[in-house]
This record gives C-alpha cells, structure tokens and sequence, in this order.
C-alpha cells in the first residue's frame, strides 16, 4: 500500500446541504443529506484505488454506519471521530436546537468533511472497500457494507460496555489513555465554551464600534470644521468592526472546530479502548474459567479412595449417602469438566494471542495519532496565533489611520 | 478713599479691562484699592515673583496683579475700568475692614482705582493686567493648560500661571502686603446677605462695564506672559468620614504652584456644589460660560454610603474615581477661565480652612421662587434677534448636544462590554492552563501554557483599554455635553434680560402715556411727578440695554472661547484616547509576535 494517502489522490468535499424526505406527505421522516463530492486529482492512482469523480448524498445515520463498520472491521485502530449525535450538547447553549438550523449544519457539515478526510489520511483505513463504496455509491453502498456482516461483532461489542468494570488487570497504557480521553473532553469543552462567551463578548464590543461609528458620521454632519475628519473616524471605526467580525468568523472555523474535533476523538478514544477491554474481559473470563473448572475438577477429581467425601453432617446421617455421587455419575462430570477445562485452555492462547497483537499494533496506533495530533494542534495553534496577530496589525493600522484624522483636524 | 473712588468713576468709563469682572473680583478689587500704591511695586515684585497668588494681588489692592500676569509692566496703561465697580467699593469702603489686616498702611486707595483702570497712569497698569489676561491669551494660549489630560503644559502664559501666584498662601515672601488668609471674619461679612446682594449688584454692574470693554482677542501683550507660573490643582487623595447613611467622603484638594507653598484643604461634594452656586450666580447674569460641575449622583452616593468601609468594591471605587477626576478638572477648568480664576469664592473654596457657605437667597422659597421665574421665562422669552448668530449659534449647541449624548450612551456601553470581554478572556485563560496541564508531550504543554500567559495578559490590556475608554474619552465627552448645557443656560440668561428690558420699554411706554394723561388733565403735581417716573424708567431701560448688549457681546466672545477652548480640549482628548489606543493595540501585536514562535516548535 502506498503512503500516499488518499487525499493527494483526490479532493474529498462536503460541498452542500439539503432536507430530504422519505415516505408519502402524511408519514415519513425529514431529515438533511449532505453531499459527498470527490474530485479525482491524479488520474492514474486514483484508477489503483477504484476512484472517479462523484457526488453522492449520504445523511448522517449513513456516516453512522461506516463509523460502526470500521470501528468492528479494524479492531486495533482509532477511528476518527463523527461531529455531535445529540444535538444538546454542552457546546450548544441553546436548549432546543432546531435540526435544521444553518449554522449547527454548517458546524456539522465541517465535522462530516474532517471525519472523511481523517479516514482517507489514515495508514491502513483509507484502503477499505467500503469507505470508497461510500464515497462513490449512493445508498447502495449499505449493501455493500451489510454484506461484510460487522453487525454481528456489533453485539459482542456492547457486552464489553460493562467489561471496563470488571476487569481486574489494565494495562496501564490504557488506563492512562481513558483518564486522558475523560480530561480531554472536559477540557476541551470548557476552553471551546469560554471561547463562545469571548467571542460573544468580542462581537458586543465590535457592535459598539459601529455605533461609535454612525454616531461619528452623524456628528460629522453638524460640524463644520470637525466635519470631515469625524466622517473619516467613523469610517475607519466602520472597518474595525469588519476585520473584527471577519477575525471572529474565521477564529470560529479554523480554531474552533479543529478544537471540537479533538473533543470529539475523546469518545472516538473510548471506543478504541473499550475494544481492548473486551478483549482483556476475554481472557479474564477464560482465566477464570478455567480456574473454576480446575477447582472442580479437583474436588471431583480423587480417586474412589476413601470416603473423604464432604459430608453435610459429619456422615452421622445417611443424607451424604444420599448425595454422594456415584462413581459413574462423577466420572461423567469429571470428563465434562476435563473437556471445559481444555476447551478454555484452548481458548486461552488465541485470546492471549489476540490481545498481544492488538496491544502492539495499538501501540502503533496510539503512537501515530499521538503524532498526527500534535501535528494538527501545532497548525491550529500557529493558524490561530497568525490569525490574531494579522488581525491585531490590522487594528493597529486603523486606529492609526483614525488618530491621523483627529491630527488632520487640529491642523 | 470713597470720593477718589467716585472721581475714579466718572474719569474711567472708556475701555474696560478685557476681563469679565465678577462680584469675586470686585470683592479682589476691594482689597486691592487699598493697595493701589503698592500695585506699582507689587507689580514689580510680581515679575519676579511669578507665583504671587493672584488673590493676593486682588487683595493687596494690586489691581494690575490681578488682571495681569503678575510680571505685566506696570507703567502699561490699564484699560480703564469700569467705574461701577467703584460701587462695589463704595460699599466695601468701609470694608476696608475687610481687608484691614492685609493691607499695609501705605496702600493708597488710588491704587485700587487702577484695577479699573480709574487714574490715567495706574489704567495703563489695569489694561495691561487685563490684556494681559485678555481672552485669548488665556484660553487659547491656556488651550493646553485646559488639557486636563495633558498634564505637562509649560506655557508660561496661562492663567494657572498667573493663579500660581495668586493662589499660593498668602506669604508673598517679596511683598509687603501681607495677606491675611481670608479666615478673618471680615471676609465672612463679605457673603452676609445685605452686603452680598449689594456687592453683588454692584459687581455686575462693573463686571458688565468691564465686558463692555472688552479688547479684542487678539491682543496679547507679550511681556505679561512671562511670569505666569503653572498652577495646578489635584485632589490627591480621599477618605471616608463617618458610619453608615451619614458617612461622606471628604476629598484633600492640593493646589500646587511652581513658585508658592502648596495648599491644601478638605472639602466634600456638598462644598463643590456651593462653590458652583455661588459662580453661577455671579457669573451667568454677565454671560459668562461657567465650567460645568460634576453632577450629584444618588445612586453613587448611596452605594459608598452603606458600602462600609471597605472601599475596595469594584462599584465604589470606580464611583469614587470617576467623581475625584471629574472634581479635579472640574477646578482646574475653573482656574483656567480668565475671569473666574481670580474669582474669591474659589479662592476660599480652594485656601480657607471653611468652606464657602451658599448664598442664602438661592435656598428656601426665595430661590425657588427665581427658579420657577427662570422656567418661565426660558418658555415665554423671545428675542427678535437682530443678529442671526445667536439663532444659528443655540441651534448649533443644541444639536451638539444630542450627538454628544447619543456619543456618551455608546461609550458607555462599550466600557461594559470590554469590561465584561476581559472577565471572560481570564477565563479563557485558565481553562487553556487547565488544558495544557493534562498534554503529556512537553513542548504542547508549553504551547498551550504559553497561549494560557498571553490571554491573561490580554485580559490586563482589555481592561487598560476599558478604563482609558471610560476616563480618556467618556469623561470628556459628559464635560463637553456639561458645558454646553451651561452655554445653554447663558443663552438663556440673555433672553432673560432681553425681556427684563422690553418689560421696562413698556413700563417707560406706560409712563409716558401717564404724563400725556396727567398733562392733559392738568394735574402739574402728577405731572411733575410722572416725569420723574419716565425718568427713572429712561435709565431703567437704558441699563437694561446695556446690559443686554453687554450680555451679548460677552456671550459672542465667550462663545467663541468656548468653540476654540473646549474644541480643542475635546480634539486633545480624543487624541490621547486614540493614542492609548493604539498603544494598547501594539502591546497586543506585541504578544502576539512571542506567542507564534511557540506554537512553531511544537514536535
């Protein structure tokens, strides 16, 4: 497999959003499709991965499900996180968020297109069969995807949600990954929750330079002598508020949901460790198994030698003669037991077998989303603090432009 | 001394000093009548003295002192003074009393005719001290001095330079005068209240004559500007008196000079709005501008009133700010007006130990009653004005107004939302620490703190940049917006006049109508004592066209002041607000430039 990751190939884009409905006028379910545009770029790899140019709808249950399937298909790796299922989530301060508001499907439409790109830049998920049937097919690509039966890893997957529970034995690198992922979100919250009041607050502050702005033009026309140089402040206080809101805007897209994105990998994270769990459970269930059996086993197990059978009163009653098994009855559930034993035994190695290949390829895994984060982080970061700074010069050079005007209008 | 005074009078009654008297400066004039033979010597001691109090001067008699820089040549023609004034003095004569103490033996009372320019030589005097402090050298040349948020004015040739010396306590280390501070009871008897009123009548007529003749602006006698020291007041500092619903807050007012020992008093908000009472009493009726008191609050009031004594709520202090700031330029307006600097009442205000008590007549049913009479007559009054500019000119503030308080509501609102920006910036701030703190890859942990350092110091400039909203540029907008509601109040006072004289027109109409009847009838007693009404009333009216031209010539030039003052002072402030500004603005440049090379080494 080469690389080069999917996106050299090709331009994955969410280009647009729409409603959808199913079902005649009186019943069915309206919901929103997003469009799927994938541009090929180069020709010939493309042609080696099985891409053309397309553009399909998918809604949201759809990208859903290629996130279930891959979470089943490829066990020992972290899939990329989908945007918000719900929509009340704290990041919304709205009580009720209406489905089809532009802006909560602009934000959603941006956390769709990361998920796909995300998918496509990853080592090993961006060759599955079924994300390009996706990125290709319409509906059918469900087909598709059903046909791969990852549903039936599906069921055994929510037996594990109460596995974290029990386990007894955590690797500590995956303890330490799941007290990580909890912060992260918290965190990551809070500061993207601060960052709206900032924001706001920011927005408020701007609205107020278009007042002074106004306020400012409209003095300019009673005056006299002041006249121009005031029209002049109230225009470069008009342009602040523009470059304020423009900074705000674009604060809000390339910070922003980069951030939300990271909150999001928190449960993306959990998932991926759940997987180990269950596999830990796994084994912790054989292990005790067969150490059940083995005690069985071992009381069963002596030899018709004796009568140092438990009895319940001392052998005073005939009740024990009552219990006591007969020879056969015990040879029979020794033999059950034997077979237990060695089938968990079996079993045994296969699990242990398991979970050492998925904890060193999740090793690799962990170590390369660690990297790609501090990657995406450190652009973030840099985007933002280029962001800020252009802005603030920019502020500086109108505030200048506007102290000019006042001087201009001492002269 | 009062039969120099009267042929003073009828000698001088050609130009008056360009200063605009007041009842303050005739109260001066008194004190330094009596020192009139001294204003010769005391001018020159002035000129090296620069920071003679100016008061001092008025009260030494040293009329020129008070009219002009104190270095003003004393040989210089005075303009020659209104000879009312001598009324003032007429009553005050025996007032010497008053001024007794401090006035050497040797002080003429000639001397005090200078001040109004009486004698011929010692008007020369005069006329320089008022050209001295013509307007234009005060105000425009004090154009930076009435900066108040430009504290490094060098002018020599402003009027805080001439207060310097006037104000200083009264040890003139170089004159013989010695000026007893105003503590002596004499000087109470000057505000008792049939003295005032006289006084006060008195003054106005002198301070009107004086307007009269007024030099042009544009005259500025160069060797008067020299010895004018810097003055200047600040109220450094504030403390709570009492517990409770009585508790007020009592403000240490420190007026400095460069020359003169400093003085300081105490005084709380309620003396500052005697003090501006008496000022506009005095001064309004002669159409001058009075710099704008800051107003009662009651909320603000109430809240350091039962706020205890801890002063360090974020409400309380802020009140207390903005009103110390507000007080402050507030004195130092006044001590940049031309006239009102040498005005008594703000002497005292600013040197006795005793506030200046208010003038019983404005309170009580008295005052109430010339209140309702000024409503009414503001609605009724109409001027058929002959000159146009007086329409254009109200019309003009007017306007200003409101743009100014629709400026003011903006300003306000954008002080709030910055102030509120910065709370939550410092929240951001934590909340990044908070996540940087759980990164285990160490230079993303710093990346991420380092975002946390930079938005607290963010926060730091928000809030810089919020008080210099408020102070910088709010406060001048409310002082302008202030201002011109007392510019308001002297057009109005004109259009009072206008129509005390028409009412006397139709009075003198009337009795002139009763002498036809009366002559008519042939009643010779009637007539005989008709004529003597028409008489009365003849002069009536001619005073009250001279004080209505008076008062519109001086509301025109004060106008003008005002324009040329307060719009620079206004453009000043704007500036330095901008200025700040952009200080601010570079400072977050600034952080922003350290901020990006972390977030480049992140690996």
């Amino acid at each position: 497999m080469s690389k080069k990751h999917l996106l050299s190939v090709v331009n994955i884009n969410i280009e647009d959003f729409e409603k959808a409905k199913k079902g005649n006028e009186y019943m069915g379910d309206v919901f929103v499709i997003f469009k799927v545009v994938t541009n090929v770029q180069d020709f010939d790899n493309a042609l080696r991965y099985g891409l053309r140019t397309s553009g399909v709808w998918h809604r949201y249950s759809e990208f859903d499900l290629l996130y279930q399937y891959l979470l089943h298909t490829y066990p020992s790796y972290i899939i990329p996180p989908l945007p918000e299922k719900k929509l009340s989530t704290s990041l919304w301060t709205k009580m009720t968020v209406d489905k089809f508001d532009g802006e909560y499907l602009e934000h959603r439409k941006i956390g769709l297109e990361k998920f796909l790109h995300r998918i496509a830049s990853h080592p090993v998920l961006h060759d599955d069969n079924i994300f390009k049937a996706f990125l290709m097919k319409g509906e059918d690509w469900k087909e598709v995807a059903d046909s791969t039966e990852f549903r039936a890893k599906n069921e055994g997957f929510l037996r594990g949600v109460a596995a974290s529970y029990q386990l007894k034995h955590c690797d500590p690198r995956f303890s330490e990954l799941r007290t990580y992922a909890d912060e992260l979100e918290s965190r990551i919250n809070a500061v993207l929750k601060v960052t709206q009041n900032v924001a706001a607050k920011q927005r408020l502050t701007y609205n107020s330079y278009k007042d002074l702005a106004k306020t400012f033009s409209d003095w300019s026309t009673i005056e006299k002598s002041l006249g121009i140089p005031l029209q002049k402040i109230g225009h470069h206080l008009d342009n602040l508020e523009g470059a304020g809101n423009v900074l705000l805007l674009e604060e809000d897209v390339k910070f922003c949901e980069n951030m939300r994105e990271y909150a999001n990998y928190a449960y993306s994270l959990k998932d991926f460790i759940r997987k180990y769990e269950l596999l830990q459970y796994k084994i912790e269930v054989l292990e005790s198994t067969i150490e059940a059996k083995k005690a069985g086993l071992f009381l069963l197990g002596k030899p018709e030698a004796g009568e140092d059978v438990v009895t319940v009163d001392g052998g005073k009653t005939n009740l024990t003669n009552m219990f006591k098994p007969t020879a056969q009855q015990k040879e029979a559930r020794r033999s059950k037991l034997q077979q237990e034993l060695s089938e968990a035994e079996e079993a045994l190695g296969p699990a242990q077998a398991d979970i050492e290949q998925f904890v060193s390829e999740a090793e690799l895994e962990i170590k390369r989303w660690k990297k790609e984060k501090y990657t995406s982080l450190k652009a973030t970061l840099r985007m933002y603090a280029k962001l800020h700074l252009q802005h603030s010069q920019q502020s500086a050079q109108c505030w200048e432009a506007v102290k000019a005007a006042v001087k201009s209008a001492n002269q | 001394m009062l039969d120099v005074i009267q042929t003073s009078y009828m000698e001088s009654t050609e130009d008056a000093p360009t200063t605009t008297t007041n009842e303050v400066v005739e109260e001066n004039l008194e004190s330094k009548d009596q020192d009139t033979t001294e204003s010769l010597d005391t001018k020159e001691e002035m000129k090296e003295n620069s920071d003679t109090d100016i008061f001092e001067n008025a009260s030494d008699g040293d009329d020129p002192d008070l009219f002009v820089k104190p270095n003003a040549d004393a040989e210089e023609p005075p303009k020659k003074h209104i000879p009312t004034e001598n009324d003032l003095f007429d009553d005050v004569s025996e007032g010497d009393d008053l001024f007794e103490d401090k006035i050497p033996a040797d002080d003429p009372p000639p001397k005090y005719e200078n001040v109004f320019g009486i004698d011929e030589d010692d008007q020369k005097d005069d006329k320089d001290d008022l050209a001295g402090i013509d307007d234009k050298d005060l105000f425009t040349a004090n154009t930076q001095q009435c900066d108040l948020f430009d504290d490094d004015d060098d002018e020599d040739d402003t009027v805080e330079t001439n207060m310097q010396g006037t104000m200083a306590i009264p040890v003139r280390t170089n004159s013989d005068h010695d000026r007893v501070p105003f503590n002596t009871p004499a000087v109470g008897c000057a505000l008792d209240d049939a003295r005032t009123t006289a006084l006060l009548n008195a003054a106005k007529e002198s301070a009107q004559q004086n307007l009269q003749k007024t030099e042009p602006l544009s005259s500025v006698n160069g060797e008067t500007k020299k010895s004018k020291a810097k003055w200047k007041i600040a109220i450094t500092s504030f403390t709570r008196i009492g517990e409770g619903y009585s508790s007020y807050i009592v403000y240490t007012i420190q007026a400095t000079s460069e020359t003169n020992p400093d003085t300081t008093v105490q005084r709380r908000f309620s003396d500052f709005v005697v003090l501006h009472q008496l000022l506009m009493e005095n001064y309004l009726p002669c159409g001058v501008i009075v710099p704008p008191a800051p107003e009662k609050n009651f909320m603000g009031t109430a809240k350091v009133r039962f706020g205890g004594n801890n002063q360090s709520t974020e409400d309380q202090s802020q009140f207390i700010r903005r009103r110390k700031a507000a007080l402050e330029r507030y004195l130092n307006r006044l001590m940049g007006h031309h006239l009102i600097c040498k005005d008594e009442t703000l002497r005292r205000f600013l040197q006795e130990e005793d506030p200046p008590r208010p003038n019983p007549n404005a309170s009580g049913i008295k005052g109430f009653m010339k209140n309702v009479e000024t409503m009414v007559s503001k609605v009724t009054a109409r001027i058929n004005e002959v000159d146009e500019w007086y329409e254009d000119k109200q019309q003009h503030i007017l306007e200003l107004e409101e743009t100014l308080k629709k400026l003011l509501v903006v300003v306000d609102n954008l002080v709030a939302d910055r102030r509120d920006l910065a709370n939550k910036t410092s929240s951001f701030a934590a909340s990044c620490m908070h996540l940087g703190e759980g990164e285990d890859n160490a230079s993303l942990r710093r990346a991420i703190t380092k975002l946390s350092e930079l938005e607290t110091k963010m926060e730091s400039v928000h809030i810089e940049q919020s008080d210099n909203d408020l102070f910088t540029f709010g406060e001048t907008i409310k002082d302008y917006i202030s201002i011109i509601q007392s510019a308001k109040a002297a057009f109005d006072e004109r259009v009072k006049i206008f129509s005390t004289w028409e009412s006397a027109q139709s009075t003198l109409a009337k009795k002139r109508e009763a002498k036809n009847k009366a002559t008519a009838q042939g009643k010779a007693e009637r007539v005989a004592q008709c004529e003597e009404d028409i008489k009365f009333w003849e002069g009536k009216v001619e005073k009250c066209q001279e004080d209505f031209e008076l008062i519109s010539k001086n509301l025109k030039d004060e106008i003008r002041i005002f324009e040329e003052v307060w719009v620079r002072e206004v453009k000043e402030a704007i500036s330095s607000y901008f200025q700040k500004t952009i200080d601010n603005q570079r400072k977050i440049v600034g952080h922003w430039k350290e901020f990006l090379p972390e977030a480049k080494i992140i690996n």
